[in-house]
């Protein structure tokens, strides 16, 4: 006993390094939720598998990065782990009953089969909830993302974008261009019509067009207008070298 | 006495005022080309020569005195048209519609078109202020015989119970229709029409994750 002491006293992070792993896991599962929440509402949710190891790491910083973030993630971690150790207590205490009565020790039975003693078991729970609660957080905190960026603000931090195309690239929906009646398309050809003869994909004093996301395939820019009215208009463009993106 | 013949005086000077600056009828203001919480707009040019021009966002100004038109275009270059060479403007309006996301209550829009008018306006009367059309209400009218109080294009309907949590938002706009020159007596037939837009707004039904499932 005294020699770990001693071991820990020497070694001041070991219980942390030991749940290094964990905390990844964790960080990883926080990131990815935060990540998946944000562009499934876009309509892109693929995107997320695009993003490195350490992009989604970064991101799940966001669940702390706020202040009113900070204090939901404490009190929703704390809370939700104060319940189930009180949960498992009280099956810890009926596993243990000695009582004559059958219906006690079925329940005593029950407990003892379900592993309320096991710390194995016990671990297992607990690090259960806490990546359900973190997945969660990161969801919804993904999702108010979504609708913070969606609406168009001087709080918006995603940057106005143009995108000039060079050359002879004949885009079929682009601004300020007259729809073409020979367009193929697959899909709803009155929305593409109305999108290009009511000027939606230009920038107006309602709409404005952001980047949402760039690699090195394609551009993904949406249409953020002065208020949230549900999946904003995404346009996915073909990144190259003909496409100009003008930022501010 | 000295008040009754005071309150005479008053009574008077009301009667003068109000026949010197008589009531000023309000002008009618057309929204034609902003799109707002309930509809897209758009114009389309039809020019004598054939030509039809449907790349205009705005029209930023109209000389009454030269019957010149100047819209733009979306990068905002601006051209300028005179009324002679125009043969009609065309404004049309779609309902806008929702692409559902999650958490968001679900809304549709109706458009129900009611009494059409035909407003004869001369030239030096037809204003263009901030984008509006404006025209004076004292201008002569005649109404369009036609089919009203008929649902317009919706939104499509979504199948289902909607029996709670429903708020519905009605809200009478007056829509330009159509702008067409009338050559031979400088003036201008304005079609303007009723519509009701019915915002229908029902509850959300998805979950705290953030994600419809």
């Amino acid at each position: 006993m005294e020699i770990e002491e001693s071991s820990d006293r020497t070694q001041p992070f070991k219980a942390l390094i030991a749940a290094s792993s964990l905390i990844v896991a964790l960080l990883y599962v926080a990131g990815f939720a935060f990540r998946w929440s944000y562009y499934y509402n876009f309509g892109i949710p693929h995107l997320v598998f695009n993003l490195s190891l350490q992009a989604i790491l970064t991101a799940s910083m966001e669940l702390i990065k706020q202040p009113q973030n900070l204090v939901a993630t404490a009190l929703l971690l704390s809370g939700s782990l104060v319940i189930v150790n009180l949960l498992m207590s009280a099956a810890r205490r009926i596993s243990r009953w000695q009582h004559p009565a059958r219906l006690w020790k079925l329940l005593a039975g029950v407990a003892r089969m379900l592993g309320a003693e096991n710390p194995l078991v016990t671990d297992c729970v607990r690090a259960l909830v806490i990546f359900y609660t973190v997945y969660m957080l990161g969801s919804q905190m993904g999702y108010i993302q979504f609708r913070k960026h969606i609406v168009n603000s001087k709080e918006n931090s995603l940057p106005v974008v143009t995108a000039i195309f060079q050359g002879d690239q004949d885009l079929v929906l682009a601004c300020g261009k007259e729809w073409k009646a020979e367009t193929n398309f697959v899909g709803n050809g009155k929305l593409s019509r109305e999108i290009q003869e009511y000027h939606r994909t230009c920038t107006s004093e309602t709409t404005v067009w952001r980047l949402l996301y760039r690699d090195d395939k394609s551009i993904y820019l949406f249409a953020s207008e002065a208020e949230a009215t549900g999946k904003p208009l995404t346009i996915v463009l073909p990144n190259t070298d003909k496409v100009v993106l003008v930022m501010e | 006495m000295s008040q009754t013949y005071t309150s005479k005086v008053w009574i008077a000077f009301l009667f003068i005022a109000a026949a010197v600056y008589p009531a000023q009828p309000q002008d009618i203001r057309l929204n034609i080309l902003k799109s707002d919480e309930f509809a897209l707009r758009r114009m389309v040019v039809f020019k004598k020569s054939g030509e039809k021009i449907g790349i205009f966002v705005r029209i930023a100004s109209f000389d009454p005195a030269t019957g010149l038109f100047v819209m733009e275009s979306a990068t905002g270059d601006a051209t300028s048209i005179p009324a002679t060479e125009i043969q009609k403007i065309e404004f049309e309006q779609t309902v806008k519609r929702q692409n559902p996301a999650a958490q968001q209550a679900s809304w549709e829009i109706r458009a129900t078109l009611g009494a059409e008018l035909r407003y004869d306006v001369s030239q030096s009367a037809l204003k263009v202020e901030s984008g509006d059309l404006v025209l004076p209400s004292s201008s002569p009218s005649t109404s369009i015989p036609g089919p009203t109080l008929t649902p317009s294009e919706a939104s499509p309907r979504k199948s289902g119970n909607k029996t709670t949590g429903v708020s519905i938002t009605n809200v009478k706009v007056l829509e330009a229709k159509s702008l067409t020159v009338n050559g031979s007596s400088k003036s201008f037939f304005v079609e303007v029409q009723n519509v009701t837009y019915t915002k229908e707004t029902s509850g959300s039904s998805v979950g705290l994750s953030g994600m419809r499932k």
